[in-house]
């Protein structure tokens, strides 16, 4: 044991001592740290946005009231409405003689006055609030409308036009209730009339809510929460599962990710514990980075590991490991394990810089969770035992990509076939949703490596709930995941590390050194 | 003490070892005994490198045993080879790292070599003051005595050097050869150097192994070897028709006459025969116009043990 501790010692004392290792840590930290940071400002600058209250609205419509010119073209709502119920209508209409610009000054004229008259601006902002700006919306959609159709010249009035005002009027009156007043109820039945928002979303989020106080992100993603649970729902039943955007029959595994995933999708509504738009963008930026540096992080272990035995046997270093009382099974495993005690080095250090700069940016309670479902609960992960497992994980890909270039390194003795192999093999890992687009669905593309290494995604098949990006999502930086289940990904691998072992091991161990 | 009373240090038991049709060793056997130094002579390509690194486990034997300090390199590796230093072909490094280092860590693979010993080591060879160089700046001289300080790093009782006075200056060859000796003859080790150069051999070595197309030929003690080449006399006969005197001579001295020149002849005889001959030139009515004694050289020696025709450097 001491003999491959000091072997072991040797060789970290080695590899330290290489400037293209450090270059490389440094790039790969750099990436870490910075990538989350950068996009961190790209995301900032897009989500900034104002508080829309009393002061906005009123200059608004000073604006509104300058554009129109003659302030007795105004009417007020009310006055709308009065006109319309005695049937004197057509005065509206002809009197005021607006063109297209000034009708929708008019139309947002009259809003902001009955805003500024009946609106609660302190009890329900109203940028802020999913209930008090969807119902604003539809305010002026159904206002603007009935403006609309009142400008139709008398005569031309028919019983189409009727409805349509018909359901026009109903549809403003639906939304002043739910505007001004708050009022669910209204707020349904507009949904189900207009139909622009899902009925059982504006249900879900009504109950809640009740208050009408949550905001629109977080009714967003309520809502569309709810629409990947329907989506999910109704695959169940046809018994069909998404993939590379195309339909296919569920198997086993899938069938319970789907429940699974649902599951999930359900707790996390019901207690409010979906990913915050800023928990998406935390776990998304330190993903970001994290990938970014993992893809330098391969790069090293190909270099030093491609490198391993073949650079000490083409500079003859090699020798003095030889001559030494050393068996070379020992110099052997030395050799693997300083490789491996890299590969750790470097994730721990992605790890930990991504993480640092995401909590500098997004504060370290941003990083979402991980929902997961065991014995038809779901459980939650806190983020620093998922992010460690997640690690973990991450690494058998790593360590396999590292026994590959150290494999053809002991074969070849050549350096640059050894790290050129490998390079490719790590930039093609990606390359099976490809071969799928080009070929279709075959059988032997289920048996390249590529199809197996990303393992996190099939150990973590629910990692899009919990604010993670997929690789359709994001290309390389994305977690890819395809139907292979778990049991062959990891059988496979193990074979694969198996058969490299085995031909590294013989190729160093047994032959004759020259 | 001869050395059938010694236990050896190395034994090299009917050694073969083939590279695809080619046998490059060929059941060689030979010991080495504490306190000598051993030479292993051959011309390039002869086996010496081979037989060297089937010593150091770079190569495992077809055929054969290999025993250091007692214990069988097959089973007992760790133990064979914890008593064995070397350098095989050229000394190699880690290039990027300084001398110091590179003992550094060969000391952390044997047991009980301090830094003292490492700075010893290095004084001894004359590294002291670039010690701590990187050793790609070493000249080819340099890094030889580099490698002796390797191979002398952990006191090992045998000590195998292949070709180490490549790239050493005269200076660098006296130097190594008076450690190799102090080491052998006042310390006890059992040194082997091998060489294709006869006249290092000569000044270095107790005993010879001469080796070629990977068949060990002879192993003799370079005193055997010394009177041999004393021992072996011939003489040169200067006559104005060398012919005739061949002639003359054939009878009595038949497979003895070689070299005939224009002018000379050369007879293999010992004092004793000098009169003899030369009155049988003269009665048979050749003239004589001078005897001269042929020395033979260690080369000559070499060249009839390999069989001749070969090319020494």
């Amino acid at each position: 044991m001491s003999k491959i501790f000091a072997l072991y010692h040797n060789e970290m004392t080695k590899l330290s001592r290489k400037l293209s290792v450090w270059i490389l840590v440094t790039l790969m930290t750099v990436t870490a740290f910075f990538a989350p940071i950068l996009q961190h400002r790209e995301l900032s600058e897009e989500t900034l946005s104002e508080p829309y209250g009393k002061t906005e609205i009123t200059k608004a419509r000073d604006t509104e009231k300058n554009n129109l010119g003659d302030p007795n073209r105004y009417v007020e709502h009310t006055t709308l409405r009065f006109t319309l119920q005695n049937t004197t209508a057509e005065l509206f209409a002809t009197r005021l003689n607006l063109d297209e610009e000034m009708l929708h000054s008019y139309v947002m004229l009259s809003c902001y006055n009955a805003m500024l008259a009946n609106y609660d601006f302190d009890k329900y902002p109203l940028k802020d609030t999913y209930l008090s700006s969807y119902a604003y919306l539809q305010y002026t959609t159904s206002y603007s409308s009935v403006c609309r159709l009142n400008t139709e010249p008398f005569g031309k009035r028919d019983s189409q036009w009727f409805q349509a005002y018909t359901s026009a009027t109903e549809s403003l009156d639906l939304a002043k209730e739910a505007l001004f007043s708050h009022d669910f109820a209204s707020l349904e039945a507009l949904s189900e009339k207009t139909d622009f928002f899902n009925k059982n979303i504006v249900h879900q989020l009504a109950k809640l809510d009740p208050e009408g106080k949550m905001t629109i992100e977080d009714a967003e993603r309520i809502a569309n929460a709810i629409l990947l649970r329907d989506d999910y729902m109704s695959n169940l039943q046809m018994g069909v599962y998404k993939e590379n955007n195309s339909y296919r029959p569920l198997n086993a595994e899938k069938r319970r990710q789907l429940e699974d995933s649902i599951k999930i999708l359900n707790y996390q509504i019901e207690n409010n514990a979906l990913p915050t738009n800023m928990t998406s963008h935390a776990t998304q930026a330190r993903q970001f980075g994290q990938r970014g540096a993992r893809f330098l992080l391969i790069i090293m272990l190909v270099i030093i590991a491609g490198s391993s035995i073949s650079q000490e046997m083409a500079t003859g270093s090699i020798k003095s490991l030889i001559i030494a009382p050393v068996k070379r099974w020992k110099i052997f495993t030395s050799k693997l394990l300083a490789l491996i005690t890299w590969t750790l080095f470097g994730s721990i250090l992605i790890t930990a810089f991504s993480t640092i700069s995401t909590g500098m940016c997004y504060g370290f309670s941003s990083l979402s969770p991980y929902y997961y479902c065991s014995g038809g609960k779901v459980n939650v992960m806190p983020n620093y035992i998922f992010t460690f497992l997640f690690f973990l994980v991450d690494n058998i890909s790593l360590f396999v990509y590292l026994l590959g270039a150290f494999t053809i390194s002991c074969l070849t003795k050549n350096t640059g076939i050894a790290v050129g192999v490998s390079t490719g093999f790590a930039v093609t890992s990606g390359l099976s949703p490809l071969l799928i687009e080009i070929f279709g669905r075959q059988r032997w593309i289920d048996f390249l490596p590529s199809s197996h290494m990303d393992l996190v995604g099939k150990i973590f098949p629910y990692l899009n709930l919990c604010g993670y990006s997929g690789s359709d999502e994001s290309g390389l930086f994305g977690i890819s995941s395809n139907s292979l289940p778990l049991s062959f990904s990891l059988c496979y691998l193990a074979i694969l590390a198996f058969i490299l072992l085995f031909i590294a091991y013989d190729g160093f161990i047994r032959k004759d050194i020259q | 003490m001869t050395s059938s009373e010694r236990k050896p240090a190395l034994q090299i038991q009917n050694v073969t070892k083939t590279f695809g049709r080619k046998t490059a060793v060929d059941n060689v056997s030979f010991e080495l005994y504490p306190g000598e130094v051993f030479g292993f002579l051959g011309p390039n390509g002869a086996g010496k490198t081979t037989i060297i690194k089937m010593i150091m486990g770079f190569f495992r034997p077809d055929e054969g045993t290999i025993i250091i300090n007692g214990y069988n390199r097959k089973t007992h590796y760790e133990a064979a080879m914890s008593s064995i230093g070397g350098i095989v072909e050229n000394p190699e490094m880690y290039n990027t790292l300084s001398a110091r280092l590179n003992l550094k860590m060969y000391a952390r693979l044997h047991k009980g070599v301090t830094p003292e010993r490492i700075n010893e080591v290095l004084e001894l060879v004359g590294l002291s003051e670039r010690a701590d160089d990187p050793v790609k700046k070493y000249s080819l001289g340099m890094k030889q005595r580099i490698g002796l300080a390797q191979a002398m790093l952990h006191h090992p009782n045998v000590l195998i050097l292949d070709e180490p006075t490549n790239g050493l200056d005269p200076a660098g060859i006296h130097q190594l050869r008076d450690i190799l000796k102090k080491l052998a003859h006042e310390e006890g080790v059992a040194v082997m150097v091998s060489s294709h150069l006869l006249s290092e051999m000569q000044l270095m070595c107790d005993r010879i192994g001469i080796i070629n197309h990977g068949k060990l030929l002879q192993i003799c003690s370079i005193d055997d070897l010394m009177h041999r080449a004393q021992t072996s006399s011939a003489y040169r006969i200067k006559t104005s028709d060398p012919a005739k005197a061949k002639e003359i001579l054939s009878e009595a001295y038949k497979n003895r006459i070689s070299n005939v020149g224009s002018d000379t002849l050369d007879i293999e005889i010992d004092e004793t025969q000098i009169n003899e001959c030369v009155r049988t030139l003269v009665s048979g009515g050749s003239d004589i116009l001078g005897v001269q004694k042929i020395e033979s050289s260690l080369e000559d020696v070499f060249l009839e043990i390999t069989g001749g025709g070969i090319q020494i450097e």
